[in-house]
């Protein structure tokens, strides 16, 4: 297989894919990525067509620095998908090609990998090509790819993200772009009560529950755990616990308290409306015990009443149902003028999004949530045969 | 897994992005951007853009068709005493949606949303909410269909009670554009006329031809890939309201229609005409 042949067929077909890459004005991996897992819902059984493009796997692939052969059904979903992000920015996707010619290209460099003993002449003609090709696209493949791509573009931070870590990089951020809606939204809420749990949330904390009080409308889509301002106290306590080995069990408590204090806000303010799309495994959370999960569940039951709360899960389905990868959260203001603002929580980070086009992507994945999932009035009962089943 | 050969890129784009064509405009998004909303994506607000460039007067039809909305609505709980609503092509949701107005002057007002866009009926069943739940329902159906609609709608509604059918501005997209489809159109409120009992109420509103501008901006609009529409006469749209008792000012342009303060502050002669009419 690490025959020089199979190398620069590799190589060459390699090129070509961040060639089309580029020519689509090189989507952001996590953008890809987003769009590709959309389409495993989409599966039929026994099909293989698409899979979900993990970023690091891209990245591995399109700098060259992957060795095993590349299968069909990652190259379809890529190609699939840089056509959609074409069309969304209005660039011709002519320039991607057709299904079949992919095809014969990818037959070619699986056949070189079968053919190791390929008389050398081949594999010198092969070479040729792949040279003119490795010129033209220098600097995308090759040892070093990361310096070549643009800090936007790099893996896992998406076109325009906005990265919110911890200590002074808040303080930039405050200044930076979402600075005008931190100084909008903080017209409302003068005092910014949770202060004074400043040493125990994380940084980004303090952005996020600033749009939070700012917003009219949030809609939140979680994976593994029901989201924050649904919670019932004693499920809080269980989950902080789990995401917050290293605090104190007063820490515990006072973060707790937060979450608590930001529920009562949440319902005190009627007019913000809660929508919220929640995968079933969320309740089948092996590490919260069953009781404090029955309550849970009875919790949601009474939450559901309130008629600006929505939610929605998405039912496990035959066991393969796929998940995006990560909870997001999307707040809308009442200003006409401030564009909705994307929040995606990474274990001990988050990434804020607020350009139109970044947005955008997450409104189209939460718009196919919403078809997909489980109709409210059906999680209703599901919700209590969830709890029955507990 | 499938012959790949076969396989084209306009279907692994759909299997890819499922039921949500962000590729083609989609009327309730292009409404829901010229009424000022958020729930457009950037191709319905290039569609609606180009509109505008050719036709400005569409920003006023659209709040002008709102509060139509709200005025008969008013109307039919108000004065005629209407309780249950058959609003068909709800669109997605906006400021005074039927159940809003009609659950603030009738708590115990019924109202069924009826639309075909999946995504649409999502934010209904969402968003269209009333107090207590049992109040809303919902209807995934094409309006092409109508006796679809009405077999459901019977499991949800009083037959035997007075019901009114709204059908706002969503007539001209049924049946085929291409063709002078009245008939069609009209069997289609026909059967909905119908299946109702006497004393039920249709209220409607239809954009017209009245304004070359208007014409030529839905001739580019029906060419972008969205589900087309059809602009109708004042006579055909009039014609619509066949076998139906017509209420005062009649069939008028809608901003004429029973005016409130409200619908000052839009012009008056807008290019869509409407009207609401009683079954006897």
């Amino acid at each position: 297989m690490a025959d020089d042949g199979y190398r620069t067929a590799l190589d060459g077909f390699i090129a070509d894919l961040n060639r089309v890459w580029r020519a689509v004005g090189g989507p952001s991996y996590a953008q890809l990525e987003h769009l590709s897992v959309q389409v495993l819902r989409q599966r039929r059984s026994g099909e293989v067509r698409f899979v979900a493009l993990a970023p690091s796997t891209t990245s591995e692939i399109l700098s060259g620095r992957r060795k095993q052969p590349l299968k069909w059904p990652w190259v379809l979903t890529f190609l699939t998908v840089l056509r959609i992000a074409a069309q969304r920015g209005a660039i011709d996707a002519a320039v991607i090609g057709t299904i079949d010619e992919w095809k014969r290209k990818h037959e070619a460099v699986l056949a070189a990998g079968r053919a190791p003993l390929r008389p050398a002449g081949a594999a010198v003609a092969v070479a040729g090509q792949r040279k003119h090709a490795s010129h033209e696209f220098i600097g995308v493949t090759g040892p070093t790819p990361a310096l070549a791509l643009p800090q936007e573009l790099q893996p896992g931070l998406p076109q325009g993200l906005r990265r919110v870590t911890a200590g002074n990089a808040q303080e930039s951020e405050a200044d930076d772009l979402l600075g005008a809606f931190l100084t909008l939204l903080r017209r409302s809420v003068a005092p910014q009560w949770w202060h004074s749990y400043r040493d125990i949330a994380p940084e980004w904390l303090d952005l996020y529950l600033n749009l939070e009080s700012g917003t009219e409308f949030i809609r939140t889509y979680e994976t593994g755990v029901i989201p924050g301002l649904l919670q019932a106290e004693a499920y809080a306590q269980a989950v902080m616990a789990q995401c917050r080995p290293d605090a104190t069990a007063a820490e515990l408590t006072r973060l707790v308290e937060l979450r608590m204090q930001r529920r009562c806000l949440h319902r005190y303010r009627q007019s913000c409306v809660l929508w919220a799309i929640v995968e079933e495994a969320a309740f089948h959370n092996r590490r919260i015990d069953a009781r404090t999960m029955r309550a849970q569940v009875g919790h949601l039951i009474d939450m559901v009443e309130d008629p600006n709360v929505a939610l929605q899960v998405v039912p496990a389905g035959a066991g393969d149902a796929p998940t995006l990868s990560e909870p997001m959260t999307i707040f809308r203001f009442p200003e006409r003028y401030l564009g909705d603002v994307v929040c995606l929580e990474q274990l001990d980070r988050a990434f804020f999004l607020h350009e139109r086009k970044d947005t955008e992507h997450y409104n189209q994945l939460f718009s196919s949530l919403t078809v997909k999932a489980l109709p409210p009035d059906v999680t209703r009962s599901v919700l209590r045969r969830i709890q029955e089943e507990i | 897994m499938r012959d790949d050969q076969s396989y084209e890129w306009d279907t692994a784009e759909k299997d890819l992005l499922g039921e949500i064509d962000t590729t083609v405009p989609v009327s309730a998004r292009i409404w829901n951007y010229w009424m000022g909303g958020k729930d457009y994506f950037q191709v319905d607000k290039e569609a609606g853009e180009r509109f505008l460039a050719l036709y400005p007067g569409i920003a006023d039809l659209a709040s002008a068709g709102r509060l139509f909305i709200v005025r008969t609505v008013t109307y039919l709980v108000r004065e005629a005493g209407i309780r249950q609503f058959l609003d068909i092509g709800t669109g997605l949701p906006a400021k005074d949606n039927t159940h809003e107005v009609a659950q603030r002057i009738a708590a115990d007002s019924h109202v069924v949303y009826v639309d075909k866009d999946p995504l649409v009926l999502a934010h209904a069943r969402a968003l269209l909410t009333g107090t207590p739940p049992g109040t809303t329902d919902y209807i995934e159906a094409d309006l092409n269909r109508p006796e679809e609609i009405v077999r459901i709608a019977r499991g949800m509604l009083d037959f035997s009670q007075p019901v009114a059918v709204m059908l706002m501005s969503v007539l001209g997209h049924i049946g085929d554009p291409g063709e002078n489809d009245d008939e069609f159109t009209r069997s289609v409120v026909g059967q909905l006329r119908d299946a109702l009992p006497a004393g039920s109420y249709l209220a409607l509103h239809e954009s017209a031809n009245t304004a070359p501008a208007h014409n030529e901006a839905i001739r580019i609009y029906n060419q972008s890939g969205a589900v087309p529409y059809r602009l109708r006469s004042v006579r055909q749209i009039v014609r619509l309201f066949d076998g139906l008792e017509v209420l005062g000012p009649g069939i008028v342009p809608i901003q004429e229609w029973r005016p409130d303060e409200l619908s000052a502050v839009l012009p008056r002669d807008i290019d869509a005409w409407g009207g609401v009419a009683v079954k006897r």
